[in-house]
């Protein structure tokens, strides 16, 4: 009861006209940046923080997250009439989506995909709420060694599941908190890595950084691309009411399914380092295994659509319950709101819920009403979104550029800014090349201030002995689990090896 | 793809040293009255990072070359040389010239050299672009921008 008195409140600002004009420019920057190619939700969040600042923290975060469920609606578009994922976790919506539109039922997948990515923001964020304050609650009880054991389970949740290769994913995570010790040191106070130059002194901030890496790196890769990515036969957007009367018979016919990958969607959401691509994949890929005609999947089957979309819009939703109530960003994108938070002031964690009411419930009212907005400006705008993809690149690009690098100088109005951009620009192109993972380095550029200064709290309370970690039960757990996903794809390797060795001497 | 492999993995050897060179100096062990010393964290850091690099380092060179190339191709490596290229001379034209006569070079660099587009779509962009940049930060959002020796000599608007 309490919970639907704050949710209530939580509306009260999310419906203010100032909060609705930001959220409705948010959705549309969104819609913008997940139909570009060259331009991902994570660099479009961190390029708009510093405009941030010109309105209070809730209409900030709701701008923010704005932007952020607009980067996952507006990868549908191109996915579905393009076959060019605008973000990473619109690739599951073109195995089904595209051969949906080349038989002539663009208008139907692209309902449908709109319409379930509703239902996954909508269930996720009813799963939020009925999450969040108990989450919170129970973190009340955490000190240094509990808070350092969830950073590092946040951490080794990249390595133990991550996709790539652990050794590039422990380099990039050291990377990202190597680069935040750059500066003065937060206990003694010495300058660390600076060699003695005024600007190391001041540190990397977190916005450059990812703007360079997201944002610029993306640029040269798309540049690079463009000359051997065809794109396939451009299908034209019309959706009709016809479209729309029809996705809605098609997501009442599969509401379980859809219902299920959201539910699935939001707790890998939750997971940190997973984030909505993995979710998507895990929502395909669920739906064809259980499915009665799996044969159709691939040549245009609805719920092809339906299942990625709902798991990687929930999941979206539920990488921002951790962020919100632990402090740990679930995605890329969720470590730059939570960066807003630190710059406005905020201290993400159970204390937010006590002494921010206002905030927490304002952003979590405006899930449920992005969803709505962003849902209703899908369905009317289809066309004129679709048609973003023509702008010419050789405008486009200047565009993203100069905006990347006046977003890097605001921050702090610091030239040493927009050379990282720069720097930082060419480090992520590299890495990405290389299949070097960038999501958690940025997580760790996030949350690497505050480990070293739990790490460092908890080794004074333990009293330089390491056994402060495994004190209670909480910390036993989260270091247990920890050390359980770092030691995962060692594990693993052994695993196969064993089975090549049996299997040869089998033969 | 092997080369650009290796070389990368030698950049995070050298960054993981110059950490733990840096670790040595400022010291990693248990200070009295202080708890961990300033280097502590960089020291165990510096570690796990070389190890990691040195992994990747030796099973790089273990590898047989995939023969993918690192660029997609000539034309691809020269267009992402060029739009770095550009943004670092954007970067450098921002210190010397101020921002909105840099967005202005920039522009016109990028659309005709890169975008190939024509001179009057060019000049047309560059300026509305300027024009847009200057009005949207300086005036509407009031973010002060860096700007040329014209304006702080009072000679023009930016």
């Amino acid at each position: 009861m309490e919970t639907l008195a704050h949710l209530m409140t939580g509306f009260g600002v999310a419906l203010q006209p100032l909060s609705l004009l930001m959220m409705t420019l948010g959705l549309l920057l969104g819609l913008a940046v997940g139909v570009l190619p060259g331009l991902g939700g994570t660099a479009g969040v961190a390029l708009l923080l510093p405009v941030t600042v010109l309105v209070p923290p809730t209409v900030a975060i709701i701008f923010l997250a704005a932007i952020y469920w607009g980067a996952l609606y507006g990868g549908v578009i191109t996915s579905v009439l393009f076959a060019i994922p605008g973000e990473p976790w619109s690739v599951a919506l073109i195995f089904d989506g595209y051969p949906m539109a080349k038989k002539g039922q663009a208008g139907l997948a692209l309902a449908a995909a709109f319409l379930s990515s509703f239902v996954g923001i909508f269930v996720a964020a009813i799963f939020f709420v009925a999450f969040a304050m108990p989450l919170a609650l129970f973190a009340l009880k955490f000190g240094p060694p509990e808070m350092f054991g969830i950073m590092l389970l946040a951490f080794s949740t990249f390595v133990g599941l991550g996709r790539g290769s652990a050794t590039k994913t422990l380099v990039s995570t050291c990377f990202g908190l190597i680069l935040t010790m750059v500066g003065l040191d937060i206990v003694t106070g010495h300058p660390r890595l600076t060699f003695g130059t005024m600007a190391f002194l001041s540190g990397f901030h977190f916005v450059p950084v990812t703007i360079g890496l997201f944002g610029l790196g993306e640029i040269m890769i798309d540049g690079e691309e463009r000359f051997s990515t065809e794109i396939k036969e451009v299908i034209h957007a019309k959706l009709g009411w016809q479209d729309i009367k029809a996705g809605f018979k098609a997501t009442k016919e599969h509401f379980g399914l859809t219902f299920f990958s959201a539910v699935l969607g939001f707790f890998v959401g939750i997971l940190p380092g997973t984030g909505a691509t993995p979710a998507s994949f895990l929502g395909y890929g669920i739906a064809k295994q259980y499915s009665k005609h799996p044969e159709k999947y691939g040549q245009g089957a609805i719920e092809g659509v339906l299942a990625p979309q709902a798991a990687a819009n929930a999941a979206g939703t539920g990488a921002l319950l951790p962020m919100i109530s632990l402090g740990i960003p679930g995605s890329p994108t969720a470590a730059v709101l939570l960066a807003g938070l630190y710059m406005w002031g905020l201290w993400p964690g159970p204390r937010l819920f006590i002494e921010q009411p206002v905030f927490v419930w304002g952003l979590i009212a405006s899930l449920f009403l992005s969803g709505m907005v962003c849902l209703l400006i899908c369905l009317l705008g289809t066309p004129m979104l679709a048609s973003i993809m023509r702008v010419p690149w050789g405008l486009l690009t200047p565009t993203i550029v100069i905006a990347c690098f006046i977003g890097s100088y605001v921050m702090r109005n610091l030239m040493f800014d927009v050379w990282c951009t720069l720097i930082f620009g060419l480090v992520g192109y590299v890495m990405k090349k290389l299949d070097y993972p960038l999501a958690p380095l940025a997580v760790a550029l996030v949350l690497g201030g505050m480990t070293e200064r739990f790490l460092r709290q908890s080794l004074i309370i333990g009293d330089g002995s390491f056994s402060v970690f495994f004190s209670t039960t909480i910390s036993t757990v989260f270091m247990s689990i920890a050390f359980f996903l770092f030691l995962l794809p060692a594990v693993k390797l052994v695993r196969d090896k064993i089975k090549a060795g049996n299997k040869i001497a089998e033969a | 793809m092997k080369k650009g492999e290796l070389i990368t993995a030698l950049g995070f050897i050298i960054i993981s040293i110059v950490t733990l060179r840096e670790a040595f100096r400022l010291g990693f062990g248990w200070v009295e009255q202080q708890g961990p010393a300033a280097g502590f964290t960089l020291f165990w850091l510096g570690l796990l990072m070389l190890l990691c690099s040195v992994m990747i380092l030796v099973i790089g060179l273990r590898k047989k070359d995939d023969g993918e190339p690192f660029f997609v191709n000539k034309q691809g490596l020269w267009e992402a040389v060029r739009i770095f290229f550009t943004a670092a001379l954007l970067t450098v034209g921002i210190i010397y010239t101020g921002i909105y006569w840099a967005t202005l070079g920039y522009c016109i660099l990028f659309t005709r050299w890169l975008g190939k587009h024509r001179w009057r779509t060019v000049i047309l962009f560059s300026v509305v672009m300027t024009v847009a940049v200057y009005f949207g930060m300086e005036k509407g959002l009031q973010l002060p921008l860096p700007k040329s020796f014209l304006y702080k000599r009072g000679l023009f608007p930016f």
